[in-house]
């Protein structure tokens, strides 16, 4: 009883954070299952997967509804992101992965402070003016962004969104929204993968699944409502503390 | 815009579902495992595969909703997508 109430918890929690700033969660529920639950990263990673495509499920209607969703860059970056996924994973085992966490995570101290540039009116028409060339530079940006994800063993979210609203231009709100859609489509395969070969703890997926449909749908509509200034404060502390984990371990190793 | 929002409806409304049957789905199986009924694993793997399944069917829904837009390159993009994506997880789970 008391295991499957922290299963739900988990999942609240990360549907909650996941669903009001366009996430799929998994920067909660890995460390949630391993770190407070105690269990292997091999286990927590198939359910952290699976997770996120109900996050998607629950937390994207309440975006869609509001028409803060770009569906033609969802698919265009699905697309992308998925490819992008592949490549990586056959690349993970040619490139040092400490190499990688290392960039990545300056990519995402860079990202944490660029939040907080201010736009100005032209650069955010930009997107509107020149759509068609947008989304090619948008599509190879995703390619890349897919790449490193699935070298560093992260989920769609905390780069699709910096890119979207950093390069692109579009409205946080939108970024989020296109987000949260997204992230369901690049996870799935993953998720269903991980099903077939039996690597899907199921009792401790229903928990999570559970708490993650009613938080994800209660976040994702407090997301809707959420002022700019503090989804970019805590986008910044997300985006430290996920540079600081990947990190910290591979620069004492350097060193 | 009119028609933009129109189509946009039914792929809200196939996730609004979803998420009701979803819900009312998986508190029935977290039961099942509380009180530890036998089938509680068999209804969970319907719940995972159904979850998956929604996922590709809003794919669909997506194609179909570029197609009334008239939008021929992003509905034949939504269906590569399911192509890439079953081709995936088969790729993926022989490898």
């Amino acid at each position: 009883m008391a295991e499957m109430l922290l299963y739900i918890a988990c999942g609240l929690s990360a549907g909650l954070l996941g669903g009001y700033l366009g996430l799929g969660g998994g920067i909660i529920i890995v460390p949630f299952l391993t770190v407070v639950a105690g269990f292997n990263i091999k286990v927590a990673v198939p359910v952290s997967v699976t997770a996120i495509a109900v996050n998607s499920l629950s937390a994207s209607n309440e975006y869609l509804k509001r028409g803060m969703v770009d569906l033609e860059l969802v698919i265009m970056l699905s697309i992308f992101m998925v490819l992008g996924n592949i490549t990586g994973s056959i690349l993970s085992s040619l490139i040092p992965g400490n190499i990688t966490n290392i960039l990545f995570s300056v990519l995402l101290v860079y990202a944490a402070f660029s939040f907080f540039k201010n736009r100005s009116s032209s650069e955010k028409m930009t997107y509107q003016n020149n759509r068609g060339k947008y989304l090619i530079v948008c599509t190879v940006l995703v390619f890349f962004t897919g790449i490193l994800a699935a070298m560093v063993g992260v989920g769609g979210g905390v780069i699709i969104i910096p890119v979207l609203y950093l390069v692109i231009g579009l409205p946080l709100t939108t970024a989020r929204g296109t987000s949260s859609l997204m992230i369901g489509f690049s996870s799935v395969a993953a998720a269903a993968v991980y099903f077939m070969m039996g690597l899907l703890n199921l009792h401790i997926a229903t928990g999570v699944i559970l708490g993650i449909l009613i938080g994800a749908r209660i976040g994702g509509y407090l997301g809707t409502k959420a002022k700019p200034m503090i989804v970019k404060i805590m986008f910044m502390i997300i985006m430290l503390y996920l540079a600081y984990k990947l990190s910290y371990q591979p620069i004492l190793e350097l060193l | 815009m009119k028609d933009y929002k129109d189509s946009n409806q039914s792929l809200i409304k196939v996730q609004q579902y979803a998420w009701y049957v979803s819900l009312f789905y998986f508190t029935v199986v977290v039961i099942a495992y509380l009180t530890e009924l036998w089938f509680a694993q068999t209804l969970a793997i319907i719940g995972v595969v159904f979850i998956i399944t929604v996922t590709i069917l809003k794919l669909f829904i997506m194609g179909q909703h570029f197609e009334k837009l008239k939008l021929s390159r992003f509905s034949f993009l939504s269906y590569l997508l399911v192509v890439i994506l079953i081709a995936t997880m088969i790729w993926r789970f022989f490898r």
